[in-house]
């Protein structure tokens, strides 16, 4: 018989609990993302001898987190609804 | 990085791109393991995640995805950074270990002593990489760069800078069977 994850966790733990406390865990990953962004954008401004490879870099990173950043939101909305 | 006036960076050497390519097929690994995991277990154990948990699992795994770019960047500026730049006047040891910790060392062409180069390994070999010792009379007596792309052609370059400045005649007069190279001048 398949085992069902979702039952059994779901009796432990109310949904909303389960909400609440993806959303406050989801939010202390944004704020250590940034911080961590931060400081490699300082990096590459600070030390960067070709200032043209850092804007190459920092643009694609930049989009690729906004990409990932999107997936995530649009996850955990679906989440919450 | 403060020149001196009139100082122009020259050459700058980096660690070879494999090193920089291991990492990125690391990070893709790193990125795709996840759902073989799932998949593979889902498969063995016959578990099947619905509704809320598998949006949990699918944002742990966007966050998973997060992580590995952004530690692959943190990679990236840790190979970017860490480098010297061979300038007109001296060589400058610039020596980036993550984000946190970088360490700049100035070795001018009229304290080095000799340099010597390292090539071990099949890889190594093949794709010319290897790690370059420049031997000096400063306080720090020897900076090393490890891996880096192509080192014999690093040390000619070093060699014939040092010809231009009148600090040793000839390239093979210097550093030949492991004896110590350009005096001072």
């Amino acid at each position: 018989m398949p085992y069902d994850v979702g039952k059994t966790v779901a009796g432990i733990l109310s949904p909303e609990l389960i909400t609440r406390g993806v959303v406050w865990a989801f939010l202390a990953f944004v704020a250590i993302y940034t911080i961590f962004s931060a400081i490699l954008l300082y990096h590459w401004r600070r030390f960067s001898m070709r200032a043209h490879a850092f804007g190459v870099a920092e643009m694609v990173y930049l989009t690729g987190s906004v990409v990932l950043f999107a997936g995530a939101i649009m996850t955990l909305l679906a989440t919450m609804v | 990085m403060d020149l001196h006036e009139g100082e122009v960076v020259l050459k700058e050497v980096r660690k070879h791109w494999f090193i920089m390519a291991v990492r990125i097929v690391g990070s893709f690994f790193a990125a795709i393991l996840p759902p073989v995991v799932y998949y593979i277990g889902a498969g063995t154990f016959r578990f099947h995640a619905e509704g809320e948990i598998s949006s949990l699992i699918l944002l742990a795994y966007w966050i998973w995805l997060l992580i590995v770019w952004l530690s692959f960047f943190v990679w990236w500026t840790d190979y970017y950074l860490d480098a010297w730049h061979i300038t007109n006047e001296r060589i400058i040891d610039i020596e980036q270990i993550g984000l946190f910790h970088r360490e700049i060392n100035s070795v001018p062409f009229n304290r080095i002593q000799d340099i010597t180069t390292e090539v071990s390994g099949v890889l190594e070999t093949f794709l010319r990489f290897g790690d370059i010792h420049v031997q000096t009379a400063g306080e720090r007596r020897t900076v090393i760069i490890k891996n880096a792309d192509d080192p014999e052609s690093v040390k000619k370059f070093i060699f014939n800078q040092m010809v231009e400045m009148n600090l040793v005649v000839s390239e093979s007069s210097v550093g030949r069977d492991g004896v110590s190279g350009p005096s001072a001048k």
